[in-house]
């Protein structure tokens, strides 16, 4: 009896050493992870095997697990991760075989931090049938969604989770400075319902989608995804200018199967591996100059874009001081 | 299985063993439970621990049976030292207060508890027929009454052939017929096997009727040992004397020669006795109405049927007697005269 | 001489000869060297090694001459091994681990052995290792995540101040409203401090009463008031908890009295739930283009079956007991995620119920009360568990003793059975406080701001922060068991005893049954609801939007959700029989043996249930990345985390079993030469049936769908169902979400058939053996 539970509880496998396996996060939409990791096994003949997780627990995991590290990638989430996660040494800045490629704008704004794996610009997906019941008119800017006319009908993400809503605030302290930000802010924190505040980025667009809210805040990429999909929402920018991401794709430090990685980062970074996200609704700008841009995607060129300063928002220490405190500030606050 | 309802003639028990306490102490906490109890239960014979509730028995006998730990001193069966084993590593079995009867298991199943691993099933099957359940075996312990649930109580500790088998007041959830009769056979059956067994009860007619010896016990020490005859006729003080039956303990002088209730004089002698201011243990039924001697007044009257019970004041103290009843009761306030046997008397030690 | 003497060291030879002691990365039994080839480098292994050879040729001697050096051999060599293992601090392989836990059981006998302990073998060895593993998989786990709060270096007050004067903490002061909640909260602690010194002064009570009377009123109402009119999640976790926990214990009482004590037909109840029920599969089936036109026809013949069978069932009087069994548990066996998102489908602003059947537009009903209606609906069944075990062993004579003098059914009720149920009341009181305390799927699906959530978040920005929330959790959670055995005190409530009898148990007073029977049919509606929008969401097409019959959802669980589903099944029934097997003698060692430790083991058992799991998760990882217990990424630290984590609930049901048992039934197994072992079998576990029942199922439907303690433990090779079907959830793949999460409801279902058969045929075979 004992020995039986011996063979079959700790023979676990391990993948270490066999050629070309590897594990990676996923901090992009988990079907999209699937068919880059199909594509890469038809490829190369390699495991990749990988892990479903929100930016702020890719964070998390890779720091409880510093000592000893599981994975060998981190694909997908936002910038401000992978360059939390390069200053804390926990990932490794490499330069990939297609650096040349990617579109200079990306490389400029990153620096050496990280790889851009792609791009987004933060906007509202709003739901008009909701809005039409109510008489209401779409937001066409951020001080819109602190407008008591939009009571309990707005969403965003919990910044505490989510690379989304730390973009939204960075985007929203660049424009109206940090006091103004906040208080701003704390008129949204007014509007949002109870359950507004939703774990993954693309949660707000979700529950526009489905009608509990008019307006979500979210990656424009996200609302069209939803659109897409058969829901009754549009991605709108602001006005006065928004942020954009860059979703990244960086080496973690020490990885179990060493130069894997790398070659599954160049691997990521073909075209012909871009091009597969749109097949799963990731409507994302991808970061090789010469991937094709997917029809839905929104376009970058059309929209009022602030100089998001990604080095300075990216610091771990700022990022934390931020969130902690919209966390100690907004989060809490009583609605009226 | 060959059912006959004749019970089977038991061999003597050859494991017979004694059992010894030598200083044996038991505290919970700061209260002594058992205050170095010293007893000796010689082999085959059945041993009465009797006293009021709280006064150690209970204690002494779960020692014995190794679910209490003994705090000080030494306990040895069969003359091996087992102060220190365990309940499951003592050669002993008990019959519980509660029967303690497993209620999932059969009749024949509990019995058998104990002989699965020596498996040897005949033995319980034969143990039922000892106790006259032979045909029960499959009925499930809360289809029997309280008398045959006590018999399966018995055979399932019976079975095991202990050296010493316990009894923790086993006859006390029992009607007053039903327990005559089950003491009966218990003693019976103890006899026949040739068992030692140790026996606690607080009811001092069962003890007196069942034991070859009684312990009596109070406030967690040993008053007395010895057989139900000395107990009841020279008990080692006044607690015994009060606690075993119903006892007159009279004020009385004695010179050696005389023994002087007030005014009323008798020839008695009691080796080793004290001399002087004693107290004399006179039983009931060794007083009876006479024309002469100690004189007194009822002060109560009851008919009990066979007899009738006095409660008469006199100058040695009040006195209790129950003679055979006649047709007239004595009404409160008669004045009588009483008479002593003299085999009746017993000067309490000093 | 009992062949356990022999085995143990014979094991650890085996251990320390042949399997190997160390190994190179995760995989245990890699071919590591071996601890005899490490002795040449490492000669103090010598010193395990001698000390097996020696406890085996000791064994062959008598019990007084082979204890004490027994006891020395074996200490020595287990203190050897185990520093030998911590200080290298190196992965260690089963050789190692073996040899160490062999020496430790040998200790163990020969404690017993000695007389130094007043125990038998099993019980002292047992203790040891149950020790031993609380120590390595709670205490240890728990102090390197807990070190955060005092600082890496020592005691720092900082972090405590920072989260503590934290509104996202507790504020008692809304700036945003116009009264003042501070002098609110400062009235009713004066009121409630005159309240007390009145009613002292009224009953005329001494002095030191009267003040502390008076002191605990004036706290207890400030306390409240403060909770009541503040704001914060330290607010919303004690108000939620008190809550959540008195309305699942109240339901949990009123169902379990139902099941065993209801005679009247539940029938006439089943009108209104079946027709809506068949309503609903008519205009399923009425959905898909080609029956589009035939709705009202497939409607109404939905509703006719349903009240045709509503009206067979009233016929054939059945009582509710039959449906209790299903209803009162079906909710444990579901993720928090499908309650949380059936009931934003059911009660939010779209909602089924408030914006199609009430015509409401609100979304009151989410967030906290929310949270609270979820947790309701996922907690009544745990306690449902405790409780139904207490109530069903009730004993009959006691109420038939209290009927015959004169008592009505109320008074039965009320004198008779209420404080029979009383300890059980306050265990399943206890556990569902802390569950809802320690949860964290449901508030993190249905929102507001929450203690368990604030660990979470606060995981990731400032670990410190992390630990003080785990801290206070852990504190209120601690408080709440002392509070729990203030109350319970040291009263006995012994029903089981060897006496047997077979009293008929009293009905339910008439009023209080139709009551009942109401609450229960709402809750069969309410249970009903949910599970049919789940299985409603994974027939159509977008849940809740385009209700359109598809299979498609079904489909595509094949493509890649299946192998996780399988691998999660696995971890389920292999962590749960090392819960029932240590629930049953953890319980049996805390309730019926004094040992030096008790206490320890006794609150040391419930602190991994006591903390949010992601704590107990983030502690994992930090214990067991490195060092001589590397196992993170293998499926071992899975169901690991599941066996401690799970265990306190098997624990608290069997003590609260055995504590109505009378102890003179397993002095009896003992006076017939049973070891403790083999009373644990033959004796205790037949008559806790129902606790280990409960123990079993809780542990196998925790393990299948928590989420919080291993959202940190899993890795790409062992993922688990509920994070596959969040991560569906968040790409707004819901269709596919509620079909893997039907699925595994079904099979939980089925699964919980089969092990409530086969541990009721446990005890059959028992008597069925006829010797």
């Amino acid at each position: 009896m004992q020995r039986f539970l011996t063979l079959t509880l700790f023979a676990t496998a391990a993948t270490a050493g066999a050629q070309g396996n590897l594990t990676f996060v996923c901090g992009a939409q988990a079907d999209w992870c699937q068919v880059v990791a199909n594509a890469y096994k038809k490829e190369t003949g390699g495991e990749a095997k990988f892990l479903r997780l929100s930016a702020g627990e890719s964070l998390a995991r890779l720091r409880a697990e510093k000592a000893n590290p599981g994975f060998d990638v981190l694909f997908g989430g936002t910038g401000d991760v992978h360059e939390a996660g390069t200053k804390e040494k926990l990932l490794t800045y490499y330069k990939p075989k297609a650096w040349n490629e990617l579109y200079p704008a990306l490389r400029k704004q990153v620096k050496d931090a990280y790889i851009p794996l792609y791009t987004g610009a933060l906007g509202f997906a709003v739901n008009d049938t909701v809005l039409k019941k109510r008489n209401l008119a779409a937001p066409a800017d951020w001080p819109d969604l602190g407008d008591p006319r939009y009571k309990g009908l707005v969403a965003m993400p919990n910044p505490n989770t989510s690379g989304t809503a730390y973009t939204m605030i960075t985007t929203l302290v660049q424009i109206y400075g940090e006091d103004g930000a906040f208080d701003l802010l704390k008129k949204i924190h007014n509007n949002v319902p109870r359950n507004g505040y939703t774990r993954p980025g693309s949660g707000a667009a979700f529950l526009a989608a489905r009608g509990e809210v008019a307006v979500g805040v979210t990656f424009m990429h996200d609302a069209v995804a939803q659109n897409v999909r058969g829901f009754p929402v549009r991605a709108v920018a602001p006005r006065a200018g928004t942020g954009t991401e860059i979703g990244g794709v960086s080496l973690v430090t020490d990885g179990p199967n060493g130069a894997v990685g790398k070659q599954f980062i160049d691997f990521v970074l073909k075209p012909e591996t871009q091009k597969l996200a749109e097949t799963v609704e990731s409507f994302q700008i991808q970061s090789n100059s010469k991937t094709p841009v997917a029809a839905a995607s929104p376009k970058l060129d059309k929209i009022k874009l602030i100089d998001y300063d990604f080095a300075k928002w990216g610091d771990s220490a700022t990022r934390a001081r931020i969130i902690s405190r919209w966390t100690k500030e907004v989060f809490p606050l009583p609605r009226r | 299985m060959t059912a006959t309802q004749s019970r089977p003639t038991a061999t003597p028990n050859s494991q017979a063993a004694p059992v010894k306490l030598e200083g044996v102490t038991k505290r919970f906490g700061k209260t002594t439970a058992v205050q170095s109890a010293n007893l000796e239960v010689e082999p085959g014979t059945l041993v009465t621990l009797l006293g009021p509730s709280g006064c150690g028995k209970t204690t002494i006998l779960r020692m014995i049976a190794g679910l209490e730990t003994i705090t000080e001193g030494k306990l040895s069966i069969d003359h091996e030292d087992v102060t220190q084993l365990s309940a499951a590593q003592r050669d002993v079995t008990m019959v519980f207060q509660s029967y303690a009867l497993f209620p999932h298991l059969s009749v024949l199943e509990n019995v058998a508890y104990g002989l699965r691993v020596a498996r040897r099933p005949d033995a319980a099957e034969e143990a039922l027929k000892l106790v006259g359940l032979s045909g029960y075996a499959s009925r499930a312990p809360s289809q029997l009454s309280g008398g045959q649930q006590q018999r399966v109580a018995l055979a399932r500790a019976l079975v095991m052939k202990p050296k010493v088998l316990l009894f923790d007041e086993p006859l006390s959830n029992l009607d007053a017929k039903l327990r005559r009769q089950m003491r009966n056979e218990i003693r019976a059956i103890q006899q026949n096997l040739g068992i030692t067994a140790v026996y606690v009860t607080h009811d001092q007619a069962e003890a007196l009727a069942i034991s070859d010896v009684v312990v009596v016990m109070s406030a967690g020490r040993i008053e007395q040992i010895g057989t139900p005859e000395d107990l009841y006729r020279r008990p080692a003080n006044a607690f015994v004397a009060d606690f075993i039956g119903e006892a007159n303990l009279l004020r009385a002088t004695y010179d050696g020669q005389q023994l002087g209730f007030g005014h009323v004089t008798l020839p008695y002698t009691q080796p080793g006795a004290p001399t002087g201011e004693v107290r004399v243990l006179v039983r009931p039924e060794s007083i009876s109405f006479s024309d002469t001697g100690l004189a007194g007044r009822i002060t109560s009257g009851a008919y009990l049927g066979a007899m009738t019970e006095y409660t008469i004041d006199t100058e040695a103290g009040d006195v209790l007697i129950a003679p055979p009843s006649e047709s007239t009761i004595l009404p409160n306030g008669s004045d009588v005269h009483l008479d002593f046997r003299s085999n009746g008397l017993y000067i309490l030690p000093a | 001489m009992q062949p356990a003497l022999l085995l143990w060291p014979l094991l650890g030879l085996l251990a320390f000869c042949v399997l190997p002691w160390a190994r190179e990365g995760r995989a245990f039994l890699a071919g590591g060297p071996s601890g005899l080839s490490l002795l040449e480098t490492l000669p103090v292994l010598w010193v395990p090694l001698i000390a097996l050879i020696a406890t085996l040729g000791l064994s062959f001697l008598g019990r007084a001459a082979r204890a004490p050096p027994t006891l020395i051999a074996a200490l020595a060599g287990f203190l050897v091994t185990a520093f030998f293992i911590v200080f290298r601090n190196e992965p260690a392989d089963l050789g190692a681990l073996i040899t160490a836990l062999a020496l430790l059981s040998v200790t163990g006998m020969a404690l017993s052995d000695t007389g130094m302990i007043k125990a038998d073998r099993f019980i002292a060895s047992s203790t040891l290792w149950v020790g031993l593993f609380l120590i390595l998989f709670v205490m240890f786990p728990l102090y390197k995540v807990l070190r955060g709060a005092f600082g890496e270096t020592g005691f720092s007050l900082e972090a405590f101040r920072s989260v503590l004067t934290s509104p996202a903490f507790f504020v008692l002061e809304n700036e945003t409203t116009a009264r003042s909640e501070a002098t609110l909260a400062l009235i009713a602690t004066v009121v409630g401090g005159v309240a007390g010194l009145g009613l002292s002064l009224w009953r005329r009570r001494p002095v030191w009463a009267t003040v502390r009377n008076t002191v605990l009123a004036a706290l207890g109402v400030g306390i409240f008031a403060a909770m009541y009119f503040g704001f914060g999640s330290l607010r919303n976790s004690v108000l939620l908890s008190v809550s959540v926990a008195a309305v699942c214990t109240a339901l949990a009482l009123g169902f379990a009295l139902l099941g065993t004590r209801s005679r009247a037909s539940f029938g006439p109840y089943l009108f209104v739930p079946l027709a809506l029920a068949g309503y609903a599969i008519g205009s399923l089936a009425s959905s898909t283009p080609q029956t589009a036109g035939l709705g009202i026809l497939f409607k109404a013949a939905g509703v006719l079956a349903a009240v045709g069978l509503a009206w067979w069932l009233t016929r054939r009087r059945i009582t509710a007991s039959k449906l209790l069994g299903v209803f009162s548990l079906l909710p444990i066996i579901t993720p928090p995620f499908v309650i949380g998102f059936a009931l934003i489908f059911l009660l939010g602003r779209q909602g089924l119920i408030t914006k199609d059947i009430l015509g409401l537009d609100t979304d009151a009903l989410l967030g906290p009360l929310g949270v609270g209606i979820a947790q309701t609906l996922a907690f009544t069944p745990i306690a449902y568990l405790v409780l139904v075990g207490v109530v069903k062993s009730l004993n009959g004579t006691l109420e038939e003793a209290a009927v015959t003098l004169g008592a009505s059914r109320w008074h039965v009720l009320k004198t008779v059975i209420w404080p029979l149920v009383r300890p059980g009341l306050a265990n399943a009181f206890l556990l569902t406080i802390i569950e809802s305390l320690t949860d964290f799927g449901n508030p993190f699906v249905m929102g507001g701001s929450f203690l368990a959530t604030e660990v979470y978040f606060a995981v990731e920005f400032n670990p410190a922060e992390a630990s003080v929330y785990g801290t206070v959790l852990l504190a209120l959670s601690v408080s709440a068991i002392l509070a729990q055995q203030a109350w319970l005190g040291r009263t006995s409530f012994t029903t089981i005893t060897g006496k047997p009898a077979a009293g008929m148990v009293t009905p339910l007073p008439p009023v209080l049954e139709r009551v009942l029977l109401f609450v229960f049919m709402v809750w069969v509606l309410f249970v009903g609801a949910v599970y049919g929008s789940m299985f409603f969401g994974a027939l159509v097409k977008l849940w809740g939007f385009d209700n359109t019959f598809t299979t498609e959802h079904i489909l595509n669980l094949s493509v890649g959700s299946l192998g996780v589903f399988f691998n999660t099944l696995k971890i389920a029934a292999i962590s749960s029989l090392p819960v029932l097997v240590l629930s049953v003698v953890i319980a049996y060692l805390i309730t019926r043996q004094k040992f030096f430790g008790r206490g320890f083991i006794e609150l040391g058992s419930l602190l991994s249930f006591a903390v949010p799991g992601t704590v107990i998760g983030i502690g994992y990882i930090l214990a067991l990345n490195s060092g001589f217990a590397y196992m993170t990424g293998t499926m071992l630290i899975l169901i690991v985390a599941f066996i401690f984590r799970n265990m306190p609930v098997g624990i608290r049901s069997a003590v609260a079993n055995l504590r109505q048992i009378d102890p003179a039934l397993e002095e009896a197994s003992t006076t017939l030469r049973a070891g403790s072992l083999t009373t644990l079998w033959r004796v205790v576990m037949p008559l806790i049936r129902p606790a280990l029942i409960s123990a079993l199922i809780f542990a196998f439907v925790r393990a299948m769908t928590a989420i919080s303690q291993i959202i940190f433990l899993i890795s790409p090779d062992h993922k688990v169902v509920t994070s596959e079907v969040l991560s569906m959830v968040e790409r707004g793949q819901l269709g596919d979400a509620a079909a893997l999460s039907a699925l595994l409801v079904f099979t939980l279902a089925v699964v919980i058939a089969l092990m409530t058969w086969g541990v009721g045929r446990m005890g059959g075979s028992q008597a069925g053996v006829s010797v």
